[in-house]
This record gives C-alpha cells, structure tokens and sequence, in this order.
C-alpha cells in the first residue's frame, strides 16, 4: 500500500489503501460534526462558509474558517514536502506523514477526553487540527496513487462514479477491466467512508473523544500491514541473493 | 488587516445580560389562503407553546458569564442555572441542563448589541423560530 509509488501500484494497492484511509476519514469527519458542529474531512462547504462570513463583514468567522482550509492545505503540503524530499525509502517516506497524522489525532483524542474544557478557541484549534491531519492523509493517498485515490472527500468521487456508471450503459465500457477496476475502487472507498462515519456515530455515544484513538488505530493498521509486508519482501530478497551467490 | 484585529470572538460578544425583545417566524407566507395578512410575530400564547418542553421556558433575561454558566430569569419562573457553550464557529450555542439534556440553537448575529438566534421549533409547520435580544449588561 505505501511503498509502491503512481504507475507501480495496482489496484488491489489502491483498493486497500482507500478502503481503511477512507474508513478512517468517514470517522473523524462523523465525529467532528457530532462532537464540534464542523466537517473536517473536507474543504468545499468552508470555502462557501468563508465567502458568507466575508460578506456579512464577521472578520472573526471569517479568519477562523481561513484559518481551517490553511491547516488543511498545509496538511498536503506537508505530506507531500516529506514525500518528495525524503532521501528514506519510499516505505518510510510515505508512513512519516501517516505518523504526523496518528499524532494529530492523538492530540485531539487525549486532550478532548481529559482536557476540554468547550471553550470557543479549543473546538477552533482543535478542529484545525483535524483539517491538518485530514489534509495529510488526502495529499498522502492522492499523491502516492497518482491521484487515483482521494479518501477525505467524497465530492469528485462521486462526480466519477456517475461518470462511469453512465459509460457503463455502454458495452464496450462495460467489458473494459479498467474501467471497471475504477469503479470496483470508488465504491470500496465510497462504502467505507459511509461505514468509517456509521461507526464513529455509533461508538461516540459510549467512548466519545475516545473514537479518535480508534481512527488512529485503523491508519496504524497500514502502517504495520506494510512494515511487516517490507520485512517479508526484503527477507525474500536477501534469501535470493544469498542463493544466486552460492 | 485593521477589521480583522478590532473583530471580536463571538464568545466575547456573547458574555454579559441579554433581554428577549422578539420572537419571529423565520419564513411565514404573507397571506392565509384566505387572503388575511399573517403576521412573522409570534404571540406570547404561541411562544408558551412552543417553549413549554425547552429549557428557556418563560425566561426573558439571559445572562451568559465566562465560566460557561448561563442563568435564566423570567417574571414567573425560578433562576435556572445552566451550562453554556459555543460550537463550529461560533454559530452554534448549546445550553445544558444540569440532568444533561442539551438544546442547540443557531447563532446568526452575536454582537456588542444584539443577538439574533435561530431555532427549530416543530410546531405548525412553520418551522425555524428566530428569537431577537438586546444586550443589557456586561
């Protein structure tokens, strides 16, 4: 899921990496709205939010929803800076950001659990600091899958879902494997983002900010899934090696 | 650079004493069907009804302090204490009752002045309620 890099990946990569990045993204946008009244898995709705507060002259509003979109923004751009600057291999370049991402979430978890006081400028930060997390993880995921999987919002997905379908009344598209390998991928990352949000509600009632940690957990999920998928195939590599040698 | 730096948080804004001064219907036809003008106001009789279940049932001066306590007062009811916090934004106002019921409300306006709240009432069809304040104090 994270060594491989653009062309090299295939659509089993994709298929994983979408499914628990998304399932993951569904929870923390879920539990945001329930917990903080604010999506933050997402930009479009702020963009729209900030050109309402500009034109109602609320500066405040105003700057706090700038504010969101910038910690997303930098969550991509950073994801992405330690991507393309890494001199690590790919495997460790690609789960640094992730790991950015366990620790942003952490920190809103633990303090939401045991700090929290529901003060306005917690719920602003803590908020940006989902937007941040949840822009690692999207400029991760798209940058990694040459922009075929894109896990925090669903907007574009379902543009290209209705694409497809709509090709799909045709024969000749029906049988292409490629199309339908696509479609096959935006439904597994559409279902998972709709369960990740179904769960989140479900489970907040009893654990409350305590869902963060699950949503840590799931990305930590990939993160091992590979480390020890990294360790088989160097272990094969190095077995090979010493075989060709003698 | 300058609106930006005077602006204050809604927060800030909402701390102090506020006094209901009107309770409107959002969005209300002009006329019946019978062609009698309607009016946007809800009467004092209409506004027992649709308050009776909520926890600012019969109060008139709301007075928000910044440890996050709210205290109701009205002609006819006791002082009820209440927890008060803000959402999103600022554009949501949750108030808590100490058995943890908890009431939402739209913030549309929260200024030095006057503060505007909006709410789902249920009641006749008519929908969202917007209830008008004048601050008073703080």
């Amino acid at each position: 899921m994270l060594r491989k890099y653009s062309n090299s990946r295939t659509l089993e990569d994709n298929m994983k990496l979408g499914g628990l990045t998304a399932f993951s993204a569904g929870m923390v946008n879920v539990a945001s709205v329930i917990i903080f009244f604010a999506f933050t898995s997402n930009v479009t709705g702020h963009y729209a939010i900030l050109a309402e507060e500009i034109a109602k002259q609320n500066w405040y509003e105003a700057a706090v929803v700038f504010g969101w979109i910038f910690a997303f923004f930098i969550g991509n751009f950073m994801s992405n800076i330690i991507i393309i600057h890494s001199k690590k291999n790919s495997y460790q370049s690609h789960a640094i950001p992730l790991v950015v991402e366990i620790l942003c979430l952490l920190s809103v978890g633990f303090y939401g659990q045991y700090v929290y006081t529901e003060t306005l400028t917690e719920t602003e930060i803590m908020i940006a600091i989902m937007l941040f997390a949840m822009g690692i993880q999207n400029g991760l995921t798209a940058s990694i899958s040459n922009f075929a999987v894109k896990t925090t919002h669903l907007t574009g997905l379902t543009t290209d879902l209705g694409i497809l379908l709509a090709m799909f009344t045709k024969k000749e598209f029906r049988e292409n494997e490629k199309m339908k390998g696509k479609a096959r991928l935006l439904l597994v990352i559409v279902s998972s983002y709709l369960t990740g949000g179904i769960f989140a509600g479900v489970v907040y009632l009893n654990i409350q900010f305590m869902v963060f940690i699950v949503a840590c957990f799931v990305i930590g999920l990939i993160i091992l899934y590979e480390y020890s998928k990294f360790k088989v195939t160097k272990f094969i590599r190095t077995k090979r090696a010493v075989n060709f040698k003698y | 650079m300058t609106m930006l730096f005077n602006s204050t948080s809604p927060e800030k804004n909402l701390i102090g004493s506020w006094k209901e001064i009107a309770w409107e219907y959002e969005k209300v036809e002009n006329y019946s069907e019978d062609g009698i003008p309607i009016s946007k106001t809800i009467s004092k009789q209409i506004k027992q009804e649709i308050v009776q279940d909520l926890i600012i049932h019969q109060a008139e001066i709301w007075t928000f302090s910044p440890n996050g306590e709210l205290i109701l007062k009205g002609e006819q009811m006791p002082v009820k204490p209440l927890d008060w916090n803000l959402k999103g934004r600022g554009n949501v106002l949750s108030l808590i009752h100490p058995d943890l019921k908890t009431e939402k409300y739209n913030v549309s306006v929260v200024n030095k002045d006057e503060m505007i709240l909006y709410f789902d009432s249920d009641i006749h069809a008519r929908g969202i309620v917007k209830m008008t304040f004048k601050k008073i104090e703080g």
